[in-house]
């Protein structure tokens, strides 16, 4: 009963095609590393970027206010849910080579933009919370002032910036865990 | 008739969220970079036009949400089965976009003339520069919907949105040095001055945008091959014109 509730389960959360979508990441990540001299924010920036745009996808069904209402400990579900994607995403981003501690910072940080845009809009509109933060960041670009740092710390060098990345994180688990994914509004989708 | 959907798909599609994202990404880019400013309207064009490497992509991915949306729905049969013409619908559908993106164009020179980057005249090249970046945007526009029409899957528009970016980056913009194929994109290299930027060179580009938004358009209307037309011929006004 359990492993075919895992299989439909994975199966509602569309695992191929993300799985697909992240093997693409890390080979996209791996083929700028080797290929191009100087990648900017590339790999930092988009392939984790990337990653949690379509990891967003993974993190809710089509019908969550129906997932709702059966009889399962959802707040499990997701926390499980959640450390399985940033596990697969943080091998993705193994090919980010000297790059890998931006990379896992902005992870973090834009993984948990992730959740809570899961929260607030629903799997379908997820990305646009993270991307809408990176790109405001990257059109501010590095080394802005200092009380832009809330905004830029994902086109700042590795080791900067963690704080940002991990409160971000903290509470996009918190609450996705605890409201899981919004049901998109139908004019939404 | 026309203008009512138009009203209709500004209020319900995602123009009023492209606006804001050009905006603020287009305004950001532009602001922050005060030193290209130097108090002259030739160099405000250049840094306006330096911001597409990030905000072409996002008007792109905008229009193939807009342009899945219907199919997403289960809304297509509904729709092909409508009196409207498909061609009117994707007219409709992307001139919301691009009228969106052209009022967002002309407040951003707008706030970066406030900036105080507006001493001396416009010349010929930064106006017909000028009018290369609004045409690839409504060509962005455009294209993003033929995608969408093609790929309705809610996954398209982010992947193509990165897929681009990342294109975008790594070929950075056209340099004098770089021949003729890099000004298939509107961005600039970094050393890129407006006497680099020809009356001619720029007739090019713009010929080779407003061929695409017309083969975005044509494909969004269900005109596949014919689609293909314009593109090509705009890419050879675009390798006539830059030689």
């Amino acid at each position: 009963m359990t492993s075919r509730l895992l299989v439909l389960h994975l199966r509602g959360r569309q695992a191929g095609r993300v799985a697909c979508a992240l093997l693409g990441v890390a080979v996209a990540c791996w083929a700028l590393v080797v290929f191009v001299d100087d990648t900017g924010m590339l790999v930092p920036v988009l392939a984790p970027l990337a990653a949690v745009s379509v990891l967003g996808f993974a993190l809710g069904g089509a019908d969550p206010a129906l997932e709702r209402v059966t009889p399962q400990r959802w707040a499990r579900w997701r926390a499980a849910e959640l450390a399985v994607c940033a596990t697969v995403a943080a091998l993705a981003l193994l090919p980010a080579g000297e790059h890998l501690d931006a990379a896992l910072r902005n992870l973090a940080g834009l993984g948990g933009l992730a959740a809570i845009g899961l929260v607030a809009l629903g799997p379908r509109l997820a990305w646009l919370v993270p991307s809408a933060w990176a790109f405001a960041g990257a059109a501010v670009g590095p080394g802005a002032a200092a009380w832009l740092a809330p905004l830029t710390w994902p086109v700042e060098p590795g080791g900067s910036g963690l704080g940002y990345a991990a409160a971000l994180a903290a509470a996009g688990v918190l609450l996705h865990t605890r409201y899981g994914a919004a049901t998109p509004a139908p004019s939404g989708a | 008739m026309t203008a009512r959907m138009l009203a209709l798909d500004l209020r319900r599609g995602p123009a009023p969220l492209v606006a804001l994202v050009v905006l603020a990404l287009g305004g950001m880019a532009a602001l922050s970079a005060p030193d290209e400013c130097q108090g002259a309207w030739n160099e405000a064009v250049l840094a306006l036009r330096d911001s597409m490497w990030l905000v072409l992509p996002c008007v792109l991915a905008a229009g193939i949400w807009h342009g899945g949306r219907a199919r997403r729905r289960g809304l297509d049969d509904a729709v092909a089965a409508a009196a409207l013409p498909p061609a009117r619908r994707a007219a409709v559908e992307g001139a919301s976009l691009g009228l969106a993106v052209l009022a967002v164009f002309v407040v951003l020179l707008v706030a970066v003339t406030a900036g105080g980057c507006t001493s001396g005249a416009l010349g010929a090249s930064a106006a017909a520069s000028a009018l290369v970046t609004l045409v690839s945007l409504v060509a962005a526009a455009f294209v993003g919907l033929a995608l969408g029409r093609t790929a309705s899957s809610p996954m398209a528009a982010p992947l193509a949105l990165f897929l681009v970016l990342a294109v975008t980056s790594v070929f950075g913009g056209w340099s004098p040095g770089d021949g003729r194929v890099m000004l298939i994109l509107p961005g600039l290299g970094e050393d890129v001055t407006v006497a680099d930027l020809t009356v001619r060179r720029s007739l090019g580009q713009l010929l080779w945008f407003a061929g695409l938004a017309v083969s975005g358009w044509l494909w969004a209307s269900g005109r596949r091959l014919a689609g293909l037309a314009p593109a090509a011929a705009g890419a050879a006004a675009l390798a006539a014109l830059s030689s």
